[in-house]
């Protein structure tokens, strides 16, 4: 059974008819084409499809379609409208943060909703919110550093 | 490559490790960072965290929960060196990752005594006595 739900995605309304139960993250890749927000494990442990619900960080492979209908999701794709977005990108080169590249998506809106509501973090509190998200390159130092380079640009 | 550890009360805490290597002329400096350190820290999460365990000819870790690696709250702090050298190039992949098992349980020895011998270095086999 299908239900016609309106999502708020990266600014903009869409209408979907997509079984409710959905999650998220299968909504955004398979239906709307939005591949930047990556599949790791499906259980919401590695962080690889995080994106941001009225700018909060969640896990959209653990989260129905119907839990955001109405609300703000940011992906990936929308980072550069967010403030912190748009230095974030220019740390991430800055830096040469990514590897293989997988987990970045998650990174950078973890990153991002942080900084939003913490524009100064201390190492603490960096190493704090982006504990849930795994690197299997292991470039968490070159994460840590561009946040801060972010937070301070 | 020499590890810093912390052993508290059968807990291993990896604090610090330092890294030099010689891959004759350096070509692409961020390059060797990003191996190098990549190496280690996968190297560490198999040292220190993930094992795989066989049951009726399947392996039963399925996902993260069970198959854990570093996050970047446990990340020990790293220092990173490059022999100077005129050498031709070699190779740099994956060289990070191997060699820290035996820096930490060499660390874990100086620091109480005991050998680890399996990997990953689990909190039962820091028990004084234990045989591992």
């Amino acid at each position: 059974v299908t239900s016609k739900l309106t999502l708020r995605i990266n600014g903009a309304a869409v209408d979907v008819d997509v079984d409710e139960r959905m999650p998220l993250l299968w909504v955004l890749r398979d239906v709307l084409g939005l591949t930047g927000t990556k599949y790791g494990c499906g259980k919401a442990l590695c962080g690889a499809c995080t994106v941001h619900l009225d700018g909060a960080a969640i896990r959209a492979c653990v989260t129905p379609v119907s839990a955001v209908a109405d609300r703000n999701v940011t992906t990936i794709e929308g980072l550069q409208h967010l403030d912190a977005g748009r230095k974030l990108q220019q740390a991430w080169i800055r830096e040469d943060v990514p590897q293989c590249g997988y987990c970045q998506s998650g990174q950078l809106l973890s990153a991002a909703a942080l900084l939003t509501k913490n524009p100064h973090p201390s190492d603490a509190e960096i190493d704090s919110a982006m504990s849930g998200n795994l690197c299997r390159c292991g470039t968490y130092a070159r994460i840590r550093r561009a946040i801060r380079s972010a937070a301070d640009g | 490559l020499v590890a810093e550890v912390r052993v508290a009360e059968q807990n291993l805490r990896v604090t610090r490790l330092w890294l030099c290597v010689d891959v004759g002329c350096v070509v692409n400096p961020s390059g060797i960072d990003q191996q190098l350190r990549g190496g280690m820290v996968m190297g560490l999460s198999a040292t220190v965290k993930s094992g795989l365990t066989v049951a009726n000819g399947a392996i039963e870790q399925t996902n993260f929960d069970g198959f854990e690696i570093l996050r970047m709250n446990e990340m020990p702090e790293i220092s990173l060196d490059c022999v100077e050298s005129a050498a031709s190039p070699g190779g740099i992949g994956e060289a990070g990752v191997s060699i820290v098992a035996p820096a930490v349980a060499n660390a874990v020895h100086a620091a109480c005594g005991i050998r680890p011998l399996r990997l990953p270095i689990r909190s039962e086999d820091l028990q004084q006595g234990a045989t591992t």
